[in-house]
């Protein structure tokens, strides 16, 4: 069916061209004013900016390596962009990407553990179980949205902290694998991910998984009736009622495809590289889906460049600590800084506007 | 028995109050019409500032002091991104948790070059003056100072609302913007003191941390508790006493966390007891979620000139 | 004694973002006069209110307030000089109680502490001498709309005012109400207040007016004395030109059966209000059943109530014979009730989807649209979208251009272009000529007869009476969620219908 769409991928119309323009345009800017900003604090707290940047950038692509571990590094948070930016799309803030990816790891981590199949079964059906595990995550807010109006931001905030106190429960307690620190049992090989370039190079099929994700969620928000229903709900929830579209409905789906995308994230993580669940293994990816999400103004195929962008700040945060002596934690800095920058978009549209509509006059 | 019950009121208070600092700090800026969900971020920023603060000048006090400027900028800089670009709050809000989080990072190891926490710093764990005060005054010297500093900004909280123009005018604004412009009023000044004036009480709850319970800064300290002063604003229905009380709710179960840990053969696993402040929340916002006529009418939106123009 | 002026505008213009809303704007407001500003929607009236009040800057043109250059940079300005207005909405908080909505803003007392008990004092001393009856201790949310309207002025007459603004004031009264309301007015002159009042309704406006001022697209067409004109001269000016909506010929339609039925409807909000009261009506194939009424009188929940969007406490709605009241929106819509909703922006449209996806909101699931209700054939909704735009003409440059950059007209046309094209064979148009010009007007009110002449049913919803007996065979008055009589529409005057709309049968 889908080879019959006519429509071409990107529209050659020149209004539509204007505005993708100036999406990236706006992001272009927010990111330059991110770095500036994040240059000062750097030189604020004693470091030299220009050197930690340099470091930075040589951390994320100096060697073939570090490429793939900078490609390896956005797949995470290439899902939980997707995650973020498919519910948000629906008028859905999920800033639960963090907990339904906890959970989705859990479930990948049990499956791969304590079912044995062979490989052609076992990974499937792994990588099935985090995307189950991060949907019924996704689903409690989903369901206390339907059912009780609850705000889903700070339902999806509460079952983060869940999900984390229940993780630390059970690889403490029932789920405790073989040896002296809290983690869970190592998952059998017939779940993990092959490797798809040899050693050293690090880069497993998880990144091929991502792109099929990001190619998914186009096709889903841009090519079916769902899709074009969720928009709608997103731009105007009231004339999607009137028309007959159910609004609960398709907020109650974006949350929980969203759900499934982060907790396939944590799948990843998992099946990929780390084999088994440990204490504070995921370290924020799902909160770095927002900025992600954010940066491709939503748009599933920018989100791999956005995806990409991030991936390489977190691969390339080492190498800028131990060469440059400013904290990796500098990153979640350019982040935060990233999107502020981002929100200003009124204000940036605003002044090129004017500056275009003087150059016009 | 009397023991278990001292320790745990002793206990409720101190986890209790920096989260109902921010709480009542979250309720004025909401009250306002700007929703503040980073209130987290505001709290790690100010623990880290506090730290610093009492470690420069080896005083405590000089720590409050900074964490109430820390509070103050990462609170402006929310108010400059929700009021002035009419940037989406729950947006923001994220961007305040990441710029915390990480300026606490480097900030640790700029200055005291270390990961995970800082030095030891002076702190404020009792009041002693309390002490010559019969019977009780030995309890009462045991908590913190910032015990009594919240008693005081709980009075002056409710007292705003109650009896003040300034008080009348945060709710008007909250409530129709529009309204409060048409009645001369300047809606972005107004929403503007109430945002920074969360970041004071904000700063303060995140002081109590690191310099009140403490007596250094350790990365996640705050542990979600700016969102569970989240759900204090939510479930105490924007009103002063009730979000005091929810947060001292919350306070009670990690105290009642606290105290099992002491008891051999605890049967409860503690993460379970942790859980019950953010189960709570769900809860409770699901039992009062659906009721009409609650929350802030005009709460989340922006109201600037940009977003006018269009 | 020469003529002292409280408003001069002078060369007022005020641009929007493609439209010019006012246009060189002069007018001169004697002091101690009822001065009517009156114009259709869309005319720009409540842009230069708002310019007056410091709500806006103008682009160009100055303003005098009592013979001295203003400029007004906020409201705060405005209110200094004396000035108030009365919104169209109400800018009331409904949790607060009457006085503190009135005093917001000039609170008496410290900075540190309201005096409550002095603003309560202030506020009964001003009702008394203004004949405005309230409790500044009731909470707003327990008042009526008249209540409410009179917190509204006694907030402005707390401030001082001597320049009242009233902009279209009485849209939301019954007409014994806006005889009331025209009283205070009357009063408020009287006792030295310079008055500019907004309004299109031509019996009002005759009845308190000293002077009028008509405008038209942003532009003033003429200002004169009320005791030198009329009523068709000032339509006139208004709308451009003599005003003559004819019905057209009607069909027999006596022996049609009934499409829609409603039986005993009946719908309550929060246990106390009812908004329906056991609403009968009768919706034949062929008519255009005209409803009308003041406005919230249970219009809206009557249409919520037929499209699926509220279930109603009892009664049954049957539509083709069939029981619809357990039916949803699209399982109602697909059944072949189509509705043209009255807020095109809020209810009608998805302004960021293009033309062509508006177009098909609703059905875009259905064949040929979408393919085994999943996928979406762009092509198809492509194709519709051409075709749609040649019959109704609706102009804009292609039809994958967002709608939201389409004009009013335009936007209305997609709405009514995509309802027919259902091919319903009830359809639903609330208001739907509201903030059209006339042409658009014309246009919509004559797809609406089409619709009828091919044997549908029609349920025309509108607040003015005239366009109410241009286009029905049939209307129904609606009263505080009743249906107070259905007459014919041959042979009935505005009169009649207006003491129908305050209750009284026709024959009473």
């Amino acid at each position: 069916m889908e080879t019959k769409v006519k429509k071409p991928l990107f529209a050659l119309d020149k209004k539509k061209l204007q505005e993708t323009g100036l999406s990236l345009l706006i992001t272009l800017i927010a990111l330059v004013m991110a770095l500036v900003v994040g240059a000062l604090v750097i030189w604020a707290f004693g470091s030299n900016p220009i050197e930690a940047y340099g470091a930075l950038w040589r951390g994320a692509f100096g060697t073939g390596i570090a490429f793939t571990v900078t490609l390896g590094k956005a797949v995470p948070v290439m899902l939980t962009g997707l995650a973020v930016a498919i519910a948000f799309r629906c008028s859905v803030f999920n800033i639960g990407a963090e907990g339904q990816l906890l959970i989705g790891a859990m479930c990948a981590a049990l499956v791969g553990a304590y079912v044995h199949l062979p490989m052609v079964l076992h990974l499937p059906l792994t990588i099935l179980a985090s995307m189950v595990g991060g949907m019924i995550w996704a689903f409690f807010p989903a369901v206390l949205k339907l059912k009780g109006n609850v705000n889903v931001v700070i339902s999806t905030i509460m079952f983060n902290y869940i999900a984390q106190y229940l993780i630390s429960y059970l690889i403490l307690g029932p789920f405790k694998g073989p040896g002296e620190s809290p983690a869970t049992a190592t998952i059998d090989e017939t779940a993990q991910l092959p490797d798809l370039l040899p050693k050293p190079y690090v880069l497993n099929l998880g990144f091929v998984l991502a792109l099929v994700a990001v190619v998914a969620v186009y096709i889903i928000l841009n090519r079916t009736s769902l899709g074009y229903e969720m928009r709608a709900v997103g731009f105007n929830p009231n004339a999607s009622r009137t028309n007959g579209i159910n609004v609960n409905r398709n907020m109650f789906l974006a949350l929980l495809i969203s759900g499934a995308l982060a907790g396939l994230a944590g799948g990843i993580e998992v099946t990929g590289s780390l084999d088994k669940i440990v204490n504070n293994f995921s370290a924020n990816y799902g909160f770095n889906g927002i900025p992600v999400a954010l940066m491709a103004h939503n748009n599933p195929f920018a989100i791999i460049f956005s995806a990409l962008l991030i991936g390489a700040m977190r691969s390339g945060s080492a190498m800028m600590q131990s060469s440059a002596g400013i904290s990796k934690n500098m990153v979640d800095v350019i982040q935060g800084l990233i999107i502020v920058f981002l929100c200003a978009e009124h204000v940036i549209r605003y002044y090129i506007k004017r500056m275009g509509g003087k150059k016009n006059a | 028995m009397l023991n278990a019950i001292t320790y745990l009121l002793s206990a409720t208070l101190r986890m209790g109050t920096p989260i109902a600092f921010t709480a009542l700090g979250g309720m004025t800026s909401e009250r306002s019409g700007v929703n503040n969900i980073g209130l987290e971020g505001i709290m790690t920023a100010s623990a880290f500032g506090a730290a610093v603060g009492s470690y420069l000048f080896q005083n405590a006090w000089m720590g409050i002091l900074f964490a109430i400027v820390i509070g103050v900028g990462i609170s402006a800089i929310h108010s400059l991104v929700c009021i002035t670009w009419g940037g989406t709050q729950a947006v923001s809000s994220m961007a305040l948790v990441l710029l915390s989080t990480g300026i606490s990072g480097v900030g640790l190891k700029a200055l005291f070059n270390q990961q995970g926490n800082s030095p030891q710093v002076p702190y404020l764990p009792t009041t002693t003056p309390l002490e010559k005060i019969p019977v009780i005054g030995p309890f009462l010297a045991q908590q913190s100072p910032f015990v009594y500093i919240l008693f005081i900004v709980l009075i002056l909280v409710w007292y705003m609302f109650k009896h003040t123009r300034l008080g009348l005018r945060i709710v008007t604004v909250g409530e129709n913007p529009k309204a409060a412009e048409t009645a001369g009023l300047s809606v972005h000044r107004i929403r503007y003191f109430s945002v920074i004036f969360s970041g004071v009480l904000g700063g303060l709850g995140g002081a109590m941390l690191s310099i009140g319970g403490m007596n250094m800064f350790q990365e996640d300290m705050v542990a979600g508790r700016g969102y569970l002063a989240l759900g204090a604003v939510t479930m105490g229905r924007w009103n002063t006493w009730g979000v005091f009380g929810s947060a001292m709710f919350f306070g009670f179960f990690s105290a009642l966390q606290l105290y099992l840990q002491t008891i051999p053969n605890n049967p409860v696993p503690a993460e379970f007891i942790q859980m019950i402040p953010y189960v709570a929340t769900v809860i409770v916002l699901a039992l009062s979620a659906s009721k009409q006529n609650v929350g802030i009418a005009a709460g989340g939106q922006p109201y600037t000139k940009f977003v006018q123009q269009r | 004694m020469s003529v002292k002026y409280s408003i001069q505008l002078k060369d007022i213009t005020k641009r929007f973002p493609g439209i010019v809303a006012n246009d060189h704007i002069t007018i001169d407001v004697e002091q101690g006069e009822i001065h009517t500003l009156a114009g259709e929607n869309g005319a720009g009236k409540s842009t230069l209110m708002n310019i007056i009040y410091g709500l806006y800057q103008p682009d160009e043109g100055q303003i005098f307030i009592n013979e001295q250059p203003v400029h007004f940079q906020s409201s705060k300005d405005s209110i200094a000089h004396k000035i108030g207005m009365v919104h169209q909405h109400f800018m009331l908080i409904p949790k607060l109680t009457v006085a503190e909505n009135i005093v917001v803003g000039q609170e008496p007392g410290s900075r540190l502490k309201v005096d409550r008990a002095g603003a309560e004092k202030r506020i009964r001393e001003l009702s008394e001498k203004y004949g405005l009856k309230i409790d500044p201790h009731a909470k707003v949310a327990d008042l009526s709309v008249t209540e409410q309207q009179r917190v509204e002025i006694l907030k402005i007459l707390y401030r001082e005012a001597e320049i009242l603004i009233f902009d279209e004031p009485t849209a939301v009264l019954t007409p014994q109400e806006i005889d009331e309301f025209c009283d205070i007015l009357l009063g408020l002159k009287a006792s030295g207040k310079t008055i500019l009042f907004i309004s299109h309704k031509m019996a009002e406006v005759m009845k308190i007016s000293d002077h009028i001022t008509v405008i038209r697209r942003g532009k003033v067409i003429g200002t004169v004395r009320k005791d030198e004109t009329n009523v068709d001269e000032l339509t006139r000016m208004m709308v451009g030109r003599d005003v003559n909506l004819s019905r057209r010929e009607r069909k027999e339609f006596t022996d049609q059966p009934n499409l829609l039925e409603l039986k005993n409807v009946s719908y309550t909000v929060n246990k106390t209000v009812k908004k329906l009261d056991g609403i009968n009506l009768q919706l034949k194939a062929g008519e255009v059943l005209g409803i009308a009424g003041v406005d919230g009188n249970g219009q809206e929940e009557l249409v919520q109530a037929i499209c699926g969007q509220i279930t109603p406490d009892s009664g049954e709605i049957l539509f083709k014979g069939d029981n619809i009241v357990k039916k949803g929106i699209r399982a109602r819509k697909d059944s072949g009730i189509a509705l043209v909703p009255e807020d095109r922006h809020r209810d009608g449209l998805v302004l960021q989807y293009s033309v062509a996806d508006n177009l098909v909101l609703g059905m875009h699931y259905q064949e040929p649209y979408a393919h085994g209700h999943t996928w979406m054939d762009y092509k198809a909704i492509h194709k519709n979208a051409e075709t749609l735009q040649d019959d109704f003409d609706i102009r804009c440059a292609n039809v994958d251009v967002p709608a939201g950059t389409l004009s009013g007209g335009n936007q209305q046309k997609i709405v009514i272009a995509r309802e027919a094209s259902r091919n319903p064979d009830v359809l639903i148009a609330v208001q739907p000529t509201r903030g059209l010009d006339i042409g658009a007007m014309e246009f919509v009110q004559k797809t609406l007869l089409e619709q009828r002449d091919k044997g549908k049913g029609v349920l025309l919803f509108s607040l003015e009476l005239d366009e109410i007996l241009s286009v029905s065979d049939r209307i129904a008055v609606i009263f505080k969620g009743r249906i107070v009589d259905v007459v014919d529409a041959e042979g009935v005057t505005r009169q009649e219908l207006g003491r129908m709309m305050l209750g009284s049968h026709k024959d009473a």
